[in-house]
């Protein structure tokens, strides 16, 4: 369910509850200089060579097993460290919200068991709805902005990431959430819901969290750029060419659960504020939102708007959103029935387990171009490019 | 109702999120079976074998909050261990419980939802030994 919520930078509270469990679970969007006529005939092998050099499904460890200094390093420098380390460009980091690092995280605040979780996870999909995919452009419908991010014709070839912070940032907010519940009751705040748990924003327990939220947020960033090296390099194999030659580059990445420290007009006046937006896209003038739609269905890239800063504290959707739920949709659906039907569709697609593509059936989400023409026509981000998938990998 | 079903059943929550109810003769039990629901919700758990185990220890402010904390052991333990589970046994002594979780290496091929955390919407924990014990549980998946 998103959600975005901004509260005042001296008053207010922030929110582990009002964030989310997946802390910074984002999008990257790469784009090449392939036609989906070229990819298509290797997208069997592609998939299969992505399977493997992607770490996916529950409990998954990665290729990297990073020492407690290094993880801490990652905690607190996010792409720069991965830059450092051989994972991705300088160019990455331009193109990704608040340059792949957010300030001021600090790994004391972030568990030994939460650091435990995340120590060999640096580098994997995960499962669930989260997904790398190939996608077509299959319209290009604000060219200007669009040629500005090097998108420029129909059939041209994205990939599209979708992941997050995996069991490390599951963990910050796991043990903010129960920090936070009791400081709902040491600061005697009034919340609706157990869940919406929290603390004054300048309180220990407030600030603590914004700390290790920030570490998780990085670790994100880092997570996803060093899968965006792999997958380039699995397209160096295949396609026999450098990635740099198949213009691999970042057109932008983006975080979904997130709260950040902002200046917001609110009645007429500029106020600091913490804004929450969980399972929500930042929308910032002429910056590019990023919406994942589902396996068998588009994805867009949109155009951040003034609007946005004034109706949603710059803000959008993040994707189509469950219709039906998990259990809903294995009763409903069949794995391999709904492997055929992508086939058919032209998508090819990898999944750990067959159940997974039941659990994510498109049928089993809203329909996104519904949710894009309503953001659209509020405003809050503008259509600027359509994709459509060709290959999938689920966790 | 076949004995699996009497353990813990998946109700009708938040289109999003996972929602289970668990049931147990006594407290153990229901921590026990409440332990296999979240599994199942991570793994295949008839295709994992018990084959290893690892023994914890886990402690709460109430009961309530011990069943919350034993929950989310079970998550971080899957990720620690690399592990998938089918099988727990429990023991509590107050607000505190020990347990030993059976399961096996965690194998792509088993792997289905990674559960994020069990939130507190709609958490509840109600009973005793004489009427039995009831759990609703919402996960975040």
């Amino acid at each position: 369910m998103g959600a975005v919520s901004a509260f005042d930078a001296e008053n207010g509270i922030i929110s582990s509850g009002l964030c989310g469990f997946d802390i910074n679970c984002g999008v990257n969007a790469i784009r090449t200089n392939l036609t989906a006529a070229e990819v298509r005939p290797k997208m069997r092998q592609l998939v299969d060579a992505l399977f493997r050099a992607i770490p996916c499904g529950v409990g998954a460890r990665g290729k990297l097993k990073l020492t407690p200094d290094q993880l801490d390093e990652v905690l607190v420098k996010g792409m720069g460290w991965g830059v450092k380390n051989g994972y991705g460009v300088k160019e990455d980091i331009a193109r990704t919200e608040d340059n792949g690092c957010m300030e001021g995280a600090d790994p004391s605040k972030v568990s030994s068991l939460a650091k435990q979780r995340g120590r060999d996870q640096l580098g994997t999909l995960g499962a669930g709805n989260h997904f790398l995919e190939m996608q077509r452009v299959s319209d290009v419908i604000d060219p200007k902005f669009s040629g500005s991010l090097g998108i420029n014709r129909k059939d041209q070839v994205m990939i599209m990431l979708h992941c997050g912070s995996r069991g490390l940032g599951h963990q910050v907010a796991t043990d903010y959430l129960k920090s936070q519940e009791e400081a709902v009751r040491k600061y005697k705040i009034w919340i609706p819901d157990r869940q919406l748990a929290c603390a004054p924003a300048n309180s220990k327990e407030g600030q603590d969290f914004f700390a290790a939220m920030k570490a998780a947020t990085n670790y994100s960033f880092t997570n996803r750029l060093v899968m965006t090296q792999w997958i380039r390099e699995t397209f160096e194999q295949v396609f026999a060419r450098t990635w740099q030659e198949m213009d691999m580059h970042t057109v932008y990445a983006i975080c979904h659960n997130v709260i950040k420290f902002e200046e917001h007009k609110i009645g007429g006046e500029k106020k600091k504020v913490y804004v929450h937006r969980k399972g929500a896209t930042r929308s910032f003038p002429d910056i590019p939102v990023l919406i994942a739609g589902t396996m068998g269905t588009a994805s867009y890239i949109l155009r951040g708007t003034e609007a946005a800063m004034e109706k949603s504290f710059g803000s959008s959707c993040h994707g189509a959103g469950r219709a039906m739920s998990r259990e809903g949709a294995i009763r409903k659906f069949w794995g391999g029935r709904i492997k055929e039907e992508l086939l058919k569709k032209g998508i090819e697609s990898r999944a750990t387990n067959p159940q997974v593509l039941a659990e994510e059936a498109p049928h089993a989400y809203k329909d996104v171009e519904e949710v894009i023409n309503s953001v659209h026509g509020a405003g809050i981000s503008l259509k600027a490019v359509r994709m459509e998938p060709i290959g999938v990998l689920k966790g | 109702m076949s004995g699996e079903a009497m353990k813990y059943k998946f109700v009708k929550g938040p289109t999003s999120d996972v929602k289970f109810e668990a049931y147990g003769h006594s407290a153990s039990e229901l921590f026990e079976n409440a332990a296999l629901a979240l599994s199942s919700v991570m793994c295949s758990i008839r295709n994992v074998k018990p084959k290893d185990s690892i023994e914890v220890s886990v402690e709460g402010r109430d009961m309530q909050d011990l069943l919350f904390n034993w929950l989310g052991e079970v998550i971080a333990l899957v990720d620690i261990h690399s592990m998938f589970f089918s099988a727990f046994k429990v023991k509590i002594n107050g607000n505190k419980l020990k347990a030993t979780c059976y399961g096996e290496e965690a194998k792509p091929k088993n792997s289905l939802t990674v559960v994020k955390s069990v939130t507190y919407h709609d958490f509840r924990l109600e009973g005793d030994d004489k009427r039995g014990w009831k759990a609703a549980v919402v996960l975040d998946i």
